[in-house]
């Protein structure tokens, strides 16, 4: 276990993009933030936001804090899937073609082994990246936004920190980070093939391959079977939880923020977690994943 | 003395090619074996097949492991240098110590410190600032500081300058070496590793052509150099390889009788590398 642990600092040692790019982003978020309420230009609706927040009672500020924090993990989301991505495609590459894989074969560490702290650092640390630097950014945010209401003579203990769900915000980050990370495995598997595999540009692979065969199949058959079942696999998961998110917005009302559905997303991670088309996407996760090991194990040049 | 490695019917193809070609040979514990032959000989395919790194054919056993199976459980008691700078350029040298000590059972940290203290990498350092000779004092620092059986070398001074070459196999003869370890070692520069050989493997087109120990090439393998008036006499008993050498002729016999040589001149016995070149020399080409 130990070596295992020490398998996943090696590769925040290599990678520090992984951190990096999400606290780099995390800074420029809440700067541009402090300045827009600094400046009175961040609105919601058509009102300063500080001047908003002080109408609501603590429980409809607690869930306007959620759906903001709903925004920033939905940004913080986008930008780790970039992050990760390219972590990906390098992670059985990069030390492939500086040829360190010499030196790290050399070391009684299975390729089983590795490939899985690469899979885990996809699967498991970097939604941990991603939930801890939201935390960060909203505590951030809330300190911002207390000295704002302060300002605008509200008491912010009991309007923004005494109903606060954080639970259930952290509860509902872990279960979606964790139910992404089981549903897109077959991506997963197939990025770390296509790095594993690549002698040239683990990108092109990855991207070529699939494309090639949607275009083949279109050119032989006419069909696009290949194509309609991926998008219709992504569509399968983001379907019941954004069927849940698109119903949530502050909309600003006449008495100020109006609350339109409800962050939970419990229901929607329960419905995708019993979902049988699940169990297809891990079976060929693990295929791609099973691949990647026996590719490891036999690869070593890049010429 | 019992083998480390034994390899019978060793084999890899690459295509059409065969990079090994039915190889057999066996490799004695607390032995300095030299993997000698020309490029696209199928050393680096040898030296892959016996650390696990390359698939093959044929029976192999290195440390009673079946290598390409169980690398990670030879990797506890064999290790191996695969051309200098290859250690990743992000490595920080504390980190590189930090990671070993945690992942390999037989490495001791402080050995490596201790390493290091007599050189001018630090602990600082990343791998990118340093020099290539010191990328190779530090990996080899590292590989110093495991207790393995065996140590496989592939070409782990090329590039080096002269200084560097030398103060390396120093260092791993006076600091490493003792009679209960084995290194293999191939490289080009073998003027500098053939004084620490104990057995020498030439390797010519996936074939073996010599495997002894040094002792034995000395009883076998003779040089003398023959004044021109003898020439034809000398020839006459069959020499492996001849060159000119100041107006005189060099010859190089393989298991001829000493008595019967010493009649041309005086008896020498010839440096690993005129062997070397003897054998890998083609006969048709000497008779042009």
């Amino acid at each position: 276990m130990n070596e295992f642990l020490y398998l996943i600092r090696r590769e925040l040692w290599e990678h520090r993009a992984l951190y990096v790019v999400p606290i780099v982003f995390a800074g420029v978020l809440l700067l541009s933030v402090t300045v827009g309420i600094v400046r009175g230009t961040t609105y919601v609706g058509s009102d300063h936001i500080a001047h908003q927040l002080q109408f609501l009672s603590p429980g409809e500020a607690g869930q306007a804090l959620s759906v903001m924090t709903l925004g920033a993990w939905l940004l913080f989301s986008i930008v780790s899937a970039f992050v990760v991505t390219f972590y990906m495609l390098d992670a059985l590459y990069g030390d492939r073609k500086d040829r360190s894989v010499l030196f790290w074969k050399s070391l009684p560490i299975g390729d089983t082994e590795t490939v899985l702290s690469k899979l885990a650092v996809a699967t498991l640390v970097m939604p941990a990246i991603v939930i801890a630097a939201v935390l960060v950014t909203m505590l951030a945010l809330l300190v911002i936004l207390s000295v704002a209401v302060a300002f605008s003579g509200a008491n912010p203990f009991t309007l923004l920190w005494s109903e606060l769900p954080v639970f259930r915000i952290v509860g509902s980050m872990i279960s979606i980070e964790l139910t992404r990370s089981l549903w897109f495995l077959p991506f997963t598997g197939w990025l770390l093939l296509a790095s594993a595999t690549a002698k040239r540009t683990p990108f092109l692979l990855a991207a070529l391959v699939p494309l090639g065969l949607i275009f083949a199949e279109k050119l032989a058959f006419n069909t696009q079977w290949l194509g309609d079942t991926v998008d219709g696999y992504v569509e399968r998961f983001f379907r019941p939880l954004f069927g849940d998110i698109s119903e949530l917005r502050l909309s600003p009302g006449e008495d100020g923020i109006e609350m339109v559905g409800d962050l939970g997303g419990f229901g929607a991670v329960f419905d995708v977690l019993t979902d049988p088309v699940l169990l297809v996407g891990l079976v060929v996760g693990v295929a791609f994943i099973m691949l990647t090991i026996q590719m490891r194990k036999r690869r070593i040049d890049i010429d | 003395m019992s083998a480390i490695a034994t390899a019978r019917g060793l084999t890899r193809r690459f295509g059409t090619t065969k990079a090994l070609d039915n190889v057999d040979f066996t490799i004695e514990r607390g032995r300095i074996v030299g993997l000698i032959g020309p490029n696209g000989a199928g050393k680096t395919t040898a030296l892959r097949a016996l650390l696990g790194l390359t698939a093959y054919e044929g029976s192999l056993e290195v440390l009673g492991c079946d290598p390409h199976r169980q690398r990670a459980q030879l990797m506890k008691r064999a290790c191996f240098i695969a051309d200098i700078a290859v250690l990743p350029r992000w490595l920080k040298v504390r980190n590189a110590i930090e990671f070993m000590s945690h992942t390999h059972p037989s490495f001791s940290p402080a050995k490596a410190r201790a390493f290091l203290d007599k050189t001018s990498v630090r602990l600082d350092h990343k791998v990118k600032q340093l020099s290539k000779g010191m990328v190779a004092q530090f990996h080899l620092a590292l590989v110093m500081a495991i207790d393995a059986e065996f140590l496989v070398l592939d070409e782990p001074t090329l590039g080096l300058d002269l200084l560097y070459r030398k103060k390396f196999y120093e260092t791993l003869l006076n600091d490493y070496f003792d009679e209960e370890r084995t290194i293999l070692v191939t490289t080009h520069q073998f003027e500098e590793v053939e004084r620490i050989l104990t057995d020498v493997m030439f390797l010519q087109t996936g074939r073996i052509v010599l495997d002894a120990s040094v002792e034995d090439l000395g009883e076998r393998y003779v040089e003398v150099l023959v004044a021109p008036a003898q020439v034809e006499a000398a020839r006459a008993v069959g020499a492996l390889y001849e060159r000119q050498v100041l107006g005189k002729t060099l010859f190089l016999y393989e298991g001829r009788d000493r008595e019967q040589l010493a009649q041309f001149g005086e008896l020498h016995t010839p440096s690993v590398s005129d062997i070397f070149v003897a054998k890998m020399s083609d006969p048709q080409d000497m008779a042009a």
